[in-house]
């Protein structure tokens, strides 16, 4: 088999080429990479390959028509959305439980006394809600797998992410995860510590 | 944007959002026909054998109905991405529809595959189909995510839930597993 380019610049640069989503000068590069090594030629032939063979998946029709009559009524622009109380208890408990779920690594509490209910819930996802780069588009990351515990080491980010929410994001926040809460969820493996802290978090 | 964006048809997401908000149903028309095709495949590939179309409905209304949560104009198929992608795990859990959605296995993918082209597939096709079928299922995810829908690590890690850094290690391990394959085959 052949052996992988050490040029890994150009070989992270192949599923963009492949892609046409490469600036001029970038594409220019790989372009001339490509005609000078076998190995990326390889592997971006490769890649191509791959591409045809996962474009084949059989999926079903999607009626557009049915899903666009499906979808809520617009939303009006957030500036003119009602707004929540800044720092509130229920922020800390968010606070609280998104930290916890950053360090914990297995498990998220989502506390819910804001409507009015004292029961929380132990979901077996790490949600981490963060700030993109311009701190322009709060993502909600869901995982379900052990390989989100890197993440960990954002938790000490998180506080800072959540204040900088202003209160149409939080609001919007905790609909997302009060839908995510709703939805069912039942895994065995559900960590016990996580359950623990949870609990914790409902008594404060 | 000037009136020869009208259409919708190459507005950028972030515009058709804006114009859906405003009340224009033709914005989302775009933006459905634009992301549910490659929202399905993802949702297929994740093992959904049944209820594709409602997976990919519901993460649309889902998606749609808390825009207001992030402004970007590069997000929006990561966004839908990642609820589709809660929506399918959360039927599996769910235990209700079992019979609908399996686990994928080894070679599973390439099973899913027979069925639409097994006329048209060349040999190398099917070797490459046997190849990613013997990924693992989050290594799978990856290299589909990269290498069919162009996504690149950061958007990656966000609707797996992982970290950049695991995202393309997930990557290149992915790729070496089908090239060992192939070359083994
Ligand atoms: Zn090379």
């Amino acid at each position: 088999m052949m052996t992988d380019c050490s040029n890994i610049e150009m070989r992270e640069l192949l599923p963009d080429f492949l892609h046409g989503t490469l600036s001029g000068d970038e594409r220019s590069r790989v372009e001339a990479h490509l005609a000078s090594c076998e190995a990326c030629a390889a592997e971006h032939a490769l890649l191509l390959s791959a591409r045809r063979a996962l474009a084949g998946l059989r999926v079903p029709h999607i009626d557009t028509a049915e899903i666009v009559a499906a979808l809520p009524r617009p939303i009006p622009p957030i500036a003119h959305r009602p707004t929540v109380a800044r720092h509130s208890p229920m922020l800390f408990r968010l606070a609280a439980a998104i930290t916890f779920i950053a360090v914990g690594g297995m498990s998220v509490a989502v506390a819910r006394s804001y409507w009015g209910e004292a029961s929380v819930s132990s979901v077996d996802s790490v949600m981490a809600w963060r700030s993109d780069t311009a701190r322009d588009v709060p993502t909600l990351a869901i995982a379900d797998t052990p390989s989100a515990a890197p993440a960990a080491t954002r938790g000490l980010a998180v506080h800072a992410a959540i204040s900088d929410l202003n209160d149409a994001d939080l609001e919007s926040l905790l609909g997302e995860l009060d839908q995510l809460e709703a939805a069912p969820l039942a895994e065995p493996e559900s960590t016990p510590g996580g359950r623990a802290l949870a609990g914790a978090i409902s008594g404060s | 944007m000037t009136a020869d964006t009208a259409s919708g048809v190459e507005a950028p997401d972030g515009e058709l959002i804006s114009r859906w908000r405003a009340g224009d149903e033709r914005a989302a028309t775009h933006l459905v026909a634009r992301h549910a095709p490659s929202v399905a495949r993802y949702v297929a590939s994740l093992g959904m054998r049944e209820g594709v179309e409602e997976v990919v409905q519901d993460a649309f209304v889902r998606a749609f109905g808390s825009l207001d949560a992030f402004r970007g104009e590069s997000s929006l198929r990561t966004w839908l991405f990642t609820i589709a992608r809660r929506l399918v795990l959360d039927r599996r859990r769910s235990g209700r529809r079992r019979r609908e959605t399996t686990e994928l296995q080894d070679g599973d993918v390439a099973t899913e595959y027979d069925a639409l082209d097994s006329l048209i597939a060349e040999e190398s096709q099917q070797k490459m189909r046997h190849a990613i079928g013997r990924l693992t299922t989050t290594q799978r995810e990856v290299f589909m995510l990269r290498v069919n829908d162009g996504m690149s690590y950061k958007e990656i890690a966000d609707v797996v839930g992982t970290t950049e850094g695991a995202a393309r290690v997930h990557y290149h391990n992915a790729l070496r597993q089908v090239k060992e394959t192939l070359h083994d085959d």
